[in-house]
Parts: C-alpha cells; structure tokens; sequence
C-alpha cells in the first residue's frame, strides 16, 4: 500500500489534470462558463506549480509502466502552460457560444492523454495515450458544428481510428516477441527481426499520425481549417509534442540494429520538404501555419534520430518543443487576432505595430534566426543529428531553413507592402484582449527563451 | 513456432487485411468504423494467441486484450458521436461529399 | 559599466527609450550615439595601453556569448561610433522635414547598437545573432519610406539577397564549432588547424552578400531609397563593411587557396563596378556602385594575405564614403533628385559643401597627402607583394584608376552647369556633420601609424606601389574630367548601364525565385499531372530550361527553377485531394514502401 502512495505521490500533476477536467465539466453542467475556464486555468497552472518540485527525478511508476523522467517532466512543464494559452485563446474566440465551457473541460482531458503519451513505459500506456489525446481532439474540432467543422472532424476521425489499429495491431507482435509489454523489455527484439520491424512501422504509424508525419499528415490541414483556431492552434501543439516525446520513449529502448534511426531520418527529410512545399502555395495563413507545423515536426525528427547516441537529444528535443509551442501558440494567436486569409494580413505592420512586431519575430524564430528560441531549439538539433552523424540531414534540414524563409515571408511580405486600397477594411476585427495576452505572453517566451538558453540547459543537465 | 499459433496468427492476419480492404474501400463513415474494428479484432486474436502459446505466464497479455476492448468500445462510442453530428449538418455521412477542406 | 557593455548598451537604450518618449528623438539618438563613443574611446585607449577587456554573458551551453575588446575590434568599434554618431548629426538636418523622425532615429541607434554587437562579439553565436540584427534593422532603414513606391521591393531585396548568403555563414559557422568543439572566435583562429577550403568559400559566400560583391552586389544600388544618412551608414561603417570586416577577422585562417579565391572575386568586382559606376546615370547611384568597388579593392588585399591592409582601407572608406554620400544628400536637397542630370552645377550652388565633397573624392581617388592615399599605397603594396601578384596587381590598379576616373566625372559634373539657388532646411546640422566626417576623411592617415603600432603588423611599402597607385590615381582623374564617361567606355557602355547582364541577370537567382513566391504563385500556371506524368515532366522541364538557358541566359534557367518549386509545392498540394480514402490509401502505400524497405534490409544482413 505505502508503494501504491507512493507511485500516486509521484502522479500528482497528472491527477490534478484530470480532476480540473472533471472539475470543469462539472461547472459547464452548472452553466457557468467563467468559472469553468477559472477552474481550468488555475487548475492546470497547480499542476504546472506541483511538477516543478519533480524536477531532476528520474523513475517510473506502477512497475515500470510509466515513466517520471526529464521528458514526462518538461511535458508537463510546457504542455500544461499552452494548454493555458490555448484556453485563453478558446475563450476569446468562443466566448458565449454554446456549451462553451465543454471546449475547457476537453482540452483539460486531451492534455491528459498528451501527458499520459510523453511518460509511457508501456506499450498499453502507449495507446491509451494515443486514445486518450485523439477522443477529446474529434469532439473539439466538431465543436462549431456547421459543415466544415464536421467535415474535418470526421476525416481526422476516419485517419485517427485506421492508423490507430493499424498500430495497435502492428503492436501485438512486440508483445508476442517480448513476452511483456514494457517498452523496457524492447531490447529483447534483436532476436526477432521481423516483428520488430512490424512493430516498429505500427508506431511509426500511430504517433507519426499524432504528430503529422508526412505521410501521415494529411488530416491535419483539412482539421485545422474546418476547426476553429484555438483549436488548431492547440492541436498543432499539444498532442503533436506529447506524440513526439512518446517517440523518444520507445525509440531510446529500441535496438539501433533495427535501422529506426535511418528510417525516421528519411522521414524527417520528408516531413521538412513536403511541409514547406505545400505551405509554399496557400493562401489560408490557417492551412500555411498547419503545413509550416507538420514541416517543424520533421525537425523534431533530428533530436530523435540522435536519442541514446548524443547526450545532446534529449535537452535540443525539449529546448525546441518550449520554442515551438511558443512561437506557434503566438502564430495561431495573432492570426486568431487578425483573420484567416493572407489577405487580411496586408498592411497589418502598419495598422498595429505591435501585432506586426509579434507576428515577425514568431515567424522569424520559426525559420530559426539568432536570438530567438527557435534558433536555440534548432541549432541545439543540428548539433545532435551532426553528433549521432547525422550531418547529412543537419545540411538538409538546413536548406529547408530557406525554403521556410520564403513561406514566412509570404506572410511577413504583405503585412509590410502598403494595402491597394487605402479605404478601411470591410469589417474591422473586434478587438481582443485575450488573445493579445496570449502573444504578448508568447512573445516573452519566444525571446526568452532565446536569450536565457543557458539557464534553462542548466537545469535539463 | 506450434501450428496453432501460426493458424490464430494468420486468422489475425485475415482480419488484418480485410478490415484495412473495408476501412479503404468504404465511402460510409459507418463501414469504415466497421472495417476499424475488424483490425482491431484481428489485433484481439494475435494478442490472446500470443498469450496463450507463447508468454501463458504474463498477465499483461490479458491486460492488452482488456485495454483493445476498451479502445474499441470507446472509438465506436465517439465515431458515432461525430457521425450525428455530421448527419444534423449535413444529413449525411459519406466521406466522398466530404471534400470541401483540401488542398 | 563596463566600457564594453556599454557601447553595445548606449545606443541600444536610445533605440528602447525613443519610441517610449516620443519627443526629442534626434538628442537621444546624438545622446546614445555620444556616450557610445566615449566608451568606445576608452576601450581603445585600454586596448592600445594592452588591456584586453573582455565581457562573459550566459549563452549555450559550455559555448557562453562574449563581448572582446582587442586592439582590432576597439578599432572597429571606434570606427562604427564615430561615423554613426556624426552620421546622425548630419540626420538631425536631413530629417527636419520628415515626419517619423521617432521611427527614424530609433531604428538607427538600433542599428549602430547592432553593429557594435557584431565588431565586438567574441563568439560565433552572438556574430550571427548580430549578423542577423544588422540584416534586419537594414531592411527596416531601406525601407524607411515605404510609403514610396519600390522603396518596399529594395529592401526586401537587400534582405532577400544578404540572407541567402548569410546561409554561407551559417554553415561555416557551423563546421568551424564542429571541428574546433568551442564558438569562441579567438579559439578557433588560434586552433592550430586553419579551416578548409569550404569553410573560406562559405565565408567569402556571406561576404558577397553582405559587402555586395559580384555576382550580388545588384541590391547595393537599388538599396539607395533609403534617407540619404542610411546610405551614408550603410556603406561605410556598417551592414556592407560587415563582410569586410568579417574576412578581416578571419583571415588568419584561411587557407591559400581561399584567400586566392577571395582576391580573384574582390579584383573582378573592383573593375565591374567601377565601370557601372563610370556609367551611371544617378550620383547616389554611382556611390553604391564605388562603394563595391573599394570593398573589392578590400578582399584583394585580404586574398594577398595583408588584411591589415584591408582595414586601413575600410577605415579610410568609412570616412570618405560617408563624406560622399552626405553631400550628395545635400545636393539631393537643394535640386529635390539625385540624377546626374538633374545636378549639373549642383555644387555651385553650395561652394562649401562641393568643396567638402571634392576633398572627399580625391580622398577616395587616392591623391597625397589625403587618408585614401596611405590606404591605397598599402592595399596595391599588398597585391604587388603576394605571390599572386600577377593576378592580383593589375586589377587593384584597374580599380584604383576607375576610382579617379569616376569621381572625376561626378565632380564635374556637379561643378559645371548653372547654378540655381534653393534654400535648404538643416543645412546647418548636415554641415557639422560633414565636416566632422571630412575633417576624418582627410586627416585619417596621419593615424595610420598608430594604427599599425596598435595592431604591430607593419604594412608593406616599396616604392613601385607608391609610384604606381599614383600614377593611376592621376590618371583616372584626368581621364575622368576631360573625356565623358559615355566616350570612355565606347562599346561597354549599354553592358554597364544594364549593371553587366551576367551580372544583373544574377538578381534573379535569388531574389526573383523568393519575390515571386512570396508575391502568390497562383499566376503561375497549376498543373496537376499524376505520379507517372511527373517523371516525365521533370525530364521535359529539364530539356527546356536548358534550351531557355541557351535563349535567355541565366534568367531562363532560373525561371525554370522557381516554376519548379512552385510546381513541386502544387504537387504536394494535389496530394491533399480532400479525399479521405485518397489520402488514407497514400498512406498506407507509403507504409507499406517502409516496411519493404525495411524487409529487404533485414534480408540483407
């Protein structure tokens, strides 16, 4: 029993997560919304304050099935924050719609599967997590509930569920393989080739859908378009990470005989240039930001490839995952604040500075230029992959910095040409202070993070 | 490897392949739910076979037979719940109509 | 403070206090600018007394950024203040009449902070951050006057052009900390090792960019519609002497064949734009065109192995450079243009004025006792005593005498014409500036010595050098004044005036490709071909683009290149059907691919 106390001491955050989400549902059903989101932000923000003392542990809990280490920890420490910016985000874009406060309570439990994803030392861990973090996302993505919203709801769902089993399925055979379905007993694989590469592919399926792996992308911009953009904007952040550190997890227990590390680097390769190719030719800045984040999961790629062989993967993984749900959560916000077409961005760094400032620099540090956090995040990377001689993909990760440059630029271009017509727009945005909150918060970080890089390698190593 | 397990692999198997046919072939979001399913059965059967013939002394097998179970009960119960809600928008639920959001 | 802290510091706190304010922009600005350069002053009078300061903050990993204060870079620094802080001067005049001076004044105390950050950093890290900072502020000081038209399309160009090269740093950068393990400059100059040719080529890659060498020196001109002071900044102590200054930094090094490689470019870019400068139509113009020119005189004298001689040079440009270009502004003022024609008998009007621009010109020519000429003498004893001397001798020659030629035609034609009489606003603040700067542009090379003292490498200075930059300096001036420059170049001329096809057409490896995707590829045409059309279109388009190479030039081949990107992306985009079963089927195809893959690997081994 004291053991039993002791694992659940040490889930403490995890649990909180699940009661604000309870907690939150609980308030919708009293129909107080306010309360609802007052419930969920202070909810997540005592978890996020109660992980901070696990940071430097390293176990796991219930027998080995769940893992307490640096990248379940910092899954907390980043996810549960942009779960608060997205709940921001939710509430200046859903404010007084219907049964606004389910929106809450479902990203509080989808946060808890992304959660459940970044620690699993299990492979029924594995897809519980996958699960958990794709039921809540189906039901966010219909929550507008006109045709494109359900369109994209069901097609994510169709995608969800076909990769779903298709890696539960591939999964069987580890188990077969293994006698145990610890991802710590996966050293045992090197006897049975075949079933781990099986295995190996069916995880590759199921998280590389979850993080919008070319070529298991395609959901993600017909999702993002058809739901509404906090949505998107958490989607294209929180699971993706959650399923990115699920990666790791399996990946640092897997023989290296298994060719995994080639294999993902191709996708990697892929993931880049096909992402930035289709963002190239969009004019919806929503479906331009969906195929610039499934392009950046290609960049997470390099920190995995590089797992159990650079010392340098694991703090580069979480130094990028920090950048990346800042400066895209501050993408998303200022896009939310501004309009979904590149059209309505025409002259916005002439209309409001500040906005313009913002929306540069996060997509500067998308495209990974000094000081800001993606450039810490992507050279951190580049110095992993080049470690576990991986140059070759550093040089093209690299030149797809350019062809990034030219998506963002289509964005930054406009913003700063004069608009043709100087008459006012049709319809003048209403003003939101939330989401200005969330990227003036996420600008902070985007700098900061940049800036303070020491500071926070310090205290991954 | 004993010629029952390799009859209930290849049962699995079966299911498998016929399920990912369904999930691919099917313009209904009903079937292709249908065709998930049959994946996952023949997820169910490879891991009780495993269990039984190969690791008997591991509970986790069962474990993993109980968490499917759950995963398939659960994806039926939200599949249905996005199909109503596609059906009150747009009175159908087939995938080919759907094909406003692309490119 | 540390001295070094705060020159980076100063000016940086202007740039945040003035768009906090808003009132008396111009005085923060001359305020930073100022306490800038007192302590860049200090940190030179330590560096010469053998102090070397320098300033560890948190950065990487084992890899900390730094700020370091040796004899070279408290020059350099020195250098950027004193030109910035009499630039802005001169831009309290200049801009009297405008009305963002906020805007104005931030940006530039923003950019002299940038560059400061940049001659100062110890660490490749914060070289780039800085890099970047300059590229950027650049952009927002070319594109000033956006309201204007193409004001916008020149600074996205400069950007567009100096980023791409920056890639060549970037990836220098890259394997310098790869092979040395440490990001601190000091350490890798002095490890032992030297670099790879590929790292010298990558390094003199960002250079062009930046110091717009040929083939990229095209965005240097058009950048001109700017303030006149950014141009004024811009050339002399800051975004273009970036390249210089790097390639002086790093010259230590690189390896011969790099340095080769270095002198070759800098010769053929010193000729080139030379004679564009001998054919242009417009005065600030034909600034940017000389201001390539010299930093090609620059890299010859790198690629001979005297980098001492480079700086010099540099130092003496920066003077002369921004003398130049402030009284063209001047001039801009009084006849509301900056085309040639517009200007004949410009410097009538403003004997004073024209008499400060004149000794600038013949600074830059070359002539004694000015500073241009010490610098001159060094840079030509340098190519005369490499072992490359063959090559590299006869173009800095060339050079030096298109330098006289062409400042010789601009003098005349601004002194002969009629003179017409216009008040001009400010005139007051842009003299003092002015002559701040000529009084430097004239007096520079008695510093010289003390410069040389300071970074104890004696420059190399027979006699024959001497003699000959002379005599082509002279030369030059007199062709210049008494033979038209239309005369002068005979057949060249249409080629020059075009900015050199080859050369010109080169914009559009980077700039064009960038604009035209940026501006919306849907005028392109979308074509949706299957998997299997693909192939063969990939060889048809091939085929084409080398008959369009054959038809066009480079222009061709390139269009080819950007409408197969656009092309790749629509393809990618066709893959998007919207049909899910499409999709999922792709999906499944592609798993399927891994697992062969995978499976035949297994057999393999």
């Amino acid at each position: 029993m004291t053991s039993m106390a002791h694992d659940l001491a040490f889930l403490i955050p995890e649990i909180l997560v699940l009661l604000t989400g309870a907690g939150t549902l609980v308030c919708e059903m009293l129909r107080r919304p306010r309360t609802a989101l007052t419930v969920a932000v202070s909810g997540l923000l005592l978890a996020t304050a109660l992980t901070l003392p696990l940071l430097g542990v390293d176990t796991s809990v219930f027998s080995g099935t769940f893992r307490i280490d640096a990248l379940s920890i910092w899954a907390k420490l980043i996810l549960l924050p942009a779960t608060v910016l997205s709940l921001l985000l939710a509430r200046a874009e859903l404010h007084g719609s219907d049964r606004e406060g389910t929106v809450y309570s479902l990203l509080c439990f989808t946060t808890f599967g992304a959660l459940v994803l970044a620690g699993s030392g299990d492979l029924m861990f594995l897809v519980l997590g996958v699960l958990l973090s794709g039921l809540g996302a189906f039901a966010l993505v219909a929550y507008p509930r006109n045709d494109a919203a359900t369109e994209a709801a069901m097609k994510f769902f169709v995608f969800a569920s076909v990769t779903g089993s298709v890696m539960i399925f591939g999964l069987t055979y580890w188990f077969g393989a293994t006698g145990s379905t610890l991802l710590g007993a996966l050293a045992g694989l090197d006897k049975a080739p075949l079933a781990a590469a099986v295995g190996l592919i069916a995880v590759i399926v199921g998280l590389g859908y979850k993080a919008s792996l070319v070529p298991f992308h395609f959901w993600a911009p017909d999702a993002y378009e058809g739901a509404p953009l906090s949505v998107a904007a958490y989607l294209s952040v929180v699971p993706k990470i959650g399923a990115i550190f699920a990666l790791v997890q399996v990946v640092r227990d897997l023989p290296v005989s298994g060719g995994w590390p080639l294999l993902l680097a191709a996708i990697a390769v892929l993931t880049m240039t096909v992402g930035y190719l289709a963002a190239l030719v969009q004019d919806n800045v929503v479906r331009l930001l969906a195929y610039s984040s499934i392009a950046q999961a290609g960049y997470f790629l390099l920190g995995v490839v590089a797992v159990g062989v650079s010392p340098l993967a694991l703090p580069a993984l979480i130094v990028f995952a920090a950048a990346y749900a800042a400066m895209n959560l501050g993408a998303f916000a200022v896009a939310l604040q501004t309009g979904r077409t590149l059209d309505a961005f025409a002259g916005l760094g002439h209309k409001n500075p500040a906005v313009g400032v913002a929306m540069v620099l996060f997509l500067l540090s998308l495209t990974g230029i000094p000081p800001l956090a993606g450039f810490v995040g992507k050279f951190l990377l580049f110095g992993a992959a080049i470690d576990a001689h991986f140059t070759w993909l550093a040089v093209v990760a690299i030149f797809n910095s350019v062809l990034s440059l030219a998506v963002y630029l289509r964005i930054v271009v406009p913003m700063y040409r004069q608009r043709s017509d100087a008459a006012a727009p049709i319809f003048a945005p209403e003003p939101m202070p939330l989401a200005r909150l969330v990227w003036a918060i996420a600008f902070v970080f985007t700098l900061g993070i940049g800036l303070a890089a020491q500071v926070l390698l310090g205290r991954l190593t | 490897m004993s010629p029952d397990l390799l009859t209930a692999l290849i049962v699995g198997a079966g299911l498998f392949g016929i399920g990912l046919y369904g999930a691919l072939s099917q313009t209904n979001l009903v079937m292709i739910m249908m065709g998930v399913e049959l994946i996952l059965a023949g997820a169910l059967v490879n891991l009780v076979a495993f269990w039984r013939f190969l690791h008997p002394e591991s509970y986790a097998g069962q474990m993993f037979v109980l968490i499917v179970m759950t995963v398939m009960a659960v994806e039926m119960a939200v599949g249905f719940g996005v199909a109503i809600a596609r059906f009150r928008a747009r009175g159908s639920v087939e995938m080919e109509e759907a094909r406003e959001l692309k490119g | 403070m540390s001295p070094l802290a705060l020159v980076v510091l100063a000016p940086l706190a202007a740039a945040a206090g003035i768009p906090v304010l808003r009132r008396a922009p111009a005085m923060l600005a001359l305020l930073g600018a100022g306490a800038g350069l007192i302590a860049s002053l200090v940190l030179l009078a330590g560096a010469s007394a053998g102090l070397h300061a320098a300033l560890i903050l948190p950065g990487l990993p084992d890899m900390p950024l730094r700020l370091v204060g040796t004899p070279l870079t408290a020059l350099l620094s020195t250098l950027v203040a004193v030109v910035g802080a009499l630039v802005l001067i001169y831009a309290v005049g200049y801009m009297k009449q405008d009305d963002e001076k906020v805007r104005f004044f931030a940006t530039m105390s923003f950019f002299i902070a940038a560059m400061q950050t940049l001659v100062l950093a110890g660490d490749w890290i914060l070289l780039l951050a800085a890099w970047e900072l300059i590229g950027l502020s650049s952009y927002l000081l070319i594109g000033f006057w956006y309201r204007r038209p193409d004001v916008a399309s020149a600074a996205t160009r400069a950007f567009l052009y100096t980023r791409t090269a920056d890639l060549g740093l970037y990836a220098a950068v890259f394997l310098l900390i790869a092979t040395t393990g440490s990001s601190e400059i000091a350490v890798t100059l002095h490890s032992g090792a030297g670099a790879s040719v590929a790292v010298g080529l990558l390094l003199l890659a960002a250079a062009m960019g930046k110091s717009a060498q040929t083939p990229l020196h095209d965005w240097l001109q058009r950048a001109m519609a700017g303030p006149t002071p950014v141009s004024a900044l811009l050339h002399s102590a800051t975004l273009v002497a970036a390249g210089a200054i790097l390639l002086i930094r790093t010259a230590p090094l690189l390896p011969p064949d790099a340095l080769l490689a270095i002198g070759i470019v800098g010769g053929i870019t010193t000729v080139v734009t030379g004679l564009i400068a001998l054919a242009e139509r417009d005065l600030k113009r034909l600034l940017a065109a000389s201001t390539s020119s010299q930093y090609g005189l620059m890299l010859v004298a790198v690629g001979a192995g005297v980098p001492k001689a480079a700086l010099l040079l540099l130092i003496a440009h920066a003077a002369i450079k921004s003398s130049l270009f402030l009284g063209a502004g001047v001039f801009q003022h009084s006849r509301h243009s900056t085309r040639l024609a517009d200007l004949h008998g410009a410097g009538r009007d403003r004997p004073w004025i024209f008499a400060g621009f004149t000794l600038a010109a013949l600074a830059l020519a070359g002539i004694p006792p000015l500073s241009g000429f010490f610098a001159k003498d060094a840079v030509i004893a340098a190519s005369l005593a490499s072992s490359n001397a063959r090559l590299l001798a006869p173009l800095a020659l060339a050079g030096t005498l298109l330098t006289g030629a062409y400042m010789a035609r601009a003098l005349r034609i601004l002194w002969q014409g009629k003179r017409r009489d216009q008040p001009v606003a400010g005139l007051r603040w842009m003299g003092a500036g002015l002559a701040g700067l000529v009084i430097l542009a004239i007096g520079l090379g008695a510093a010289f010595p003390f410069i040389e003292t300071l970074l104890a490498t004696p420059v190399p200075e027979p006699a024959l050098a001497r003699l000959l930059g002379l005599s082509a300096a002279l030369g030059g001036l007199a062709l210049g004044w008494f033979i038209p420059g239309r005369r002068l170049l005979g057949p060249l001329l249409p080629w020059a005036r075009q900015g050199f096809a080859i050369a010109g057409g080169v914009d559009v490896w980077i700039v064009r490709p960038a604009l035209t995707l940026a501006r919306g590829c849907e005028r392109l045409e979308r074509g949706l071909y299957a998997g299997v059309m693909a192939v063969g279109r990939l060889g048809l388009g091939l085929g084409r683009a080398v008959r369009r190479s054959d038809d066009q030039g480079i222009d061709g081949l390139i269009f080819s290149l950007v409408r197969g990107t656009v092309n790749l992306g629509n393809r990618a985009r066709t893959l998007q059907s919207g049909l899910i079963h499409r999709e999922l089927a792709i999906s499944v195809v592609a798993t399927a691919l891994i697992f062969a893959v995978l499976f035949v690997t297994l057999l393999a081994f």
